[in-house]
This record gives structure tokens, C-alpha cells and sequence, in this order.
């Protein structure tokens, strides 16, 4: 007879689990965050305005105006975008080095190309530019911004882009950096 | 007597374990993203294609809609596309219906500078 009331026991302990569980609960988080793929977007279509900028009426005026756009398109789907460009071309002797700030106030982006520093103020949504002469067809950069520091190599022979832009809605906040 | 009991007992040892496993498979395993995010998924796999840039700047909203269909992310929601400019014109379809999802994805242009978003609106009946 005690073998009967370990079943019976069993049986309640099963009944008990299954009612009890949370069924639709998962353990796994599912994947709710769009903003990743946006950023993802960006990074590939700020590079390709810029190409398409330097066919048709100037890099940096292209940049701009795509920058803007996308700030509109991702406000539509309640997301703050702001981001910095840098775009350098060559120009023979010198690289010229413009930027772009869209990050809601003027900053002073502290530029490092291969050893010579200089700084760069740029208004709220406007550009600015200046130029150094490194030498090699690959210069390193870095750029210091509101104390964050990052960059990479970039070669001589292409205009090329690196920018930083973070996408913010409520509490989630997704930083991205192009370098192109 | 006894065997009998204990071959009972051992089936619903088996079948606890198997409903263990159901369980785990279907209720806590299979983690379905939201709805946008298939939406993102689709507009992805189909940006990735080359007529997607050229489609877009054409404002091609139907040829867009064939592209992320055929993608099969958006299997049991109704889904329509549209295509709009920088300009705020848009071509294509925005749904009325109660409950919408978006995911839009940016286009800078194809041949030449033309930017575009791409909205595709998913929806249940």
C-alpha cells in the first residue's frame, strides 16, 4: 500500500507544477530592441552618403543633410538620435578634416592625427574644418569628445568617415561607431 | 501484485520526465521576438538584396512589399510598405487599423542622392 501514496503523491506534485507554472513567461529575454538594428542601418548608410555626396554636391554638405533626415526618420519612431562626424580628404599635401556635430550643443572634438593634436569647435548642428599634413598613405586618428576618447587608421587614398552616434529612447541608449 | 504497481509507477516516471521536456520545448524555449522586430528582420533581409536601394529610391512601394515578403518573416501578420521622402511625400500604403506595428529602415539613395524611408506597417486582422 505505500508504493500507492508515493504514485498518489507523485501524480500531486505534477498537478501542482504544471498548474503553478507561469505559462506565459519566458526565462529568455526575447528580442524587443529595435534600436540596434537602426544603428546598424546608419552605419551603413552614412558611408554610402558620403559616396554618394563626393558624386554630387560635396561630401559634407550630403553628410549633413542625410545626418538631419535620419534625426527626423528616428524621431518618427520616438528615438533621440545625436552623432558627430569627421570626414577626411585628401588634398595632396594636407588631409582636410571636416566635422559635423549633431550632438544638441556646440563641443570641441580634440583631434589627433598621427602625433599633431588640434582642436575643432563646431556649433550645435553646423560643420567646421581645418587641416594637418601627416605623412604615409595611413595616418592614425583619434578624437576626444566630452572626454571620450576612440578613432582608428585611415587611408590617404579614399575620403573616409568615422563618427560616434548613440540612439536613445526612454532608459535603453545604443552607441555606435563608423569608421569607413 | 507488486510488479504491476511498479510498472505503473515507472510509466509515470516516464511521463513526467516527457511532460517535463514538452513543457521546457514549447513554453520556455521557444522565445518569438516582438513584432517589430520581424519587421526590422524582413526590411534587413531585403535591404541586403540589390533592387532594395534601386526600389526605393523609385519609390517603388509594391516591388519593396514583394521583397519583404518573399523574405517569410512576416508569416501571420498583414503587412503593407511605403515609401517616403525627405520631403514628407509619401508613396505606398499606411494601414487604418487599431493596433499597428512600424520598423523603417534609411535608404541614402542609389544613383545619386535621394533619401528615402522605408516603412512597412505589420498588422493582425
Amino acid at each position: 500500500m505505500k508504493g500507492q501514496f508515493f504514485v498518489i503523491g507523485a501524480l500531486f506534485i505534477c498537478i501542482l507544477l504544471f498548474f503553478g507554472m507561469p505559462i506565459n513567461v519566458s526565462i529568455t529575454k526575447a528580442e524587443t530592441d529595435d534600436m540596434s538594428r537602426i544603428s546598424d542601418n546608419l552605419a551603413a548608410e552614412l558611408p554610402h552618403a558620403l559616396n554618394l555626396g563626393i558624386n554630387g554636391s560635396g561630401p559634407v554638405e550630403t553628410l549633413m543633410n542625410f545626418t538631419e533626415f535620419s534625426i527626423d526618420a528616428a524621431g518618427s519612431h520616438g528615438i533621440n538620435m545625436t552623432c558627430f562626424w569627421l570626414v577626411f580628404t585628401d588634398n595632396g599635401t594636407t588631409i582636410n578634416v571636416s566635422g559635423g556635430n549633431f550632438m544638441g550643443s556646440p563641443k570641441t572634438f580634440s583631434i589627433n592625427i598621427s602625433g599633431a593634436t588640434k582642436d575643432l569647435y563646431v556649433g550645435g548642428g553646423s560643420t567646421n574644418w581645418t587641416t594637418f599634413s601627416p605623412s604615409g598613405y595611413a595616418f592614425n586618428v583619434s578624437v576626444t569628445v566630452d572626454g571620450d576618447v576612440s578613432g582608428g587608421t585611415m587611408l590617404r587614398n579614399k575620403t573616409s568617415i568615422y563618427s560616434r552616434l548613440s540612439l536613445e529612447r526612454g532608459r535603453n541608449l545604443v552607441r555606435k561607431e563608423i569608421l569607413a | 501484485m507488486r510488479g504491476v504497481w511498479k510498472t505503473i509507477e515507472a510509466i509515470i516516471g516516464g511521463l513526467i520526465i516527457l511532460l517535463f521536456a514538452a513543457a521546457l520545448s514549447s513554453n520556455y524555449m521557444n522565445i518569438s521576438p516582438s513584432v517589430p522586430v520581424h519587421g526590422y528582420r524582413a526590411l534587413s533581409a531585403a535591404y541586403d538584396k540589390g533592387e532594395f536601394r534601386a526600389y526605393a529610391a523609385a519609390m517603388n512601394y509594391s516591388g519593396i512589399n514583394e521583397m519583404v515578403e518573399a523574405t517569410g518573416y512576416l508569416q501571420g501578420y498583414n503587412h503593407t510598405v511605403q515609401v517616403c521622402s525627405q520631403g514628407g511625400s509619401c508613396a505606398g500604403i499606411q494601414p487604418s487599423k487599431e493596433n499597428v506595428w512600424v520598423a523603417g529602415i534609411m535608404v541614402a539613395g542609389d544613383q545619386s542622392y535621394q533619401p528615402m524611408e522605408v516603412i512597412l506597417y505589420m498588422y493582425r486582422e
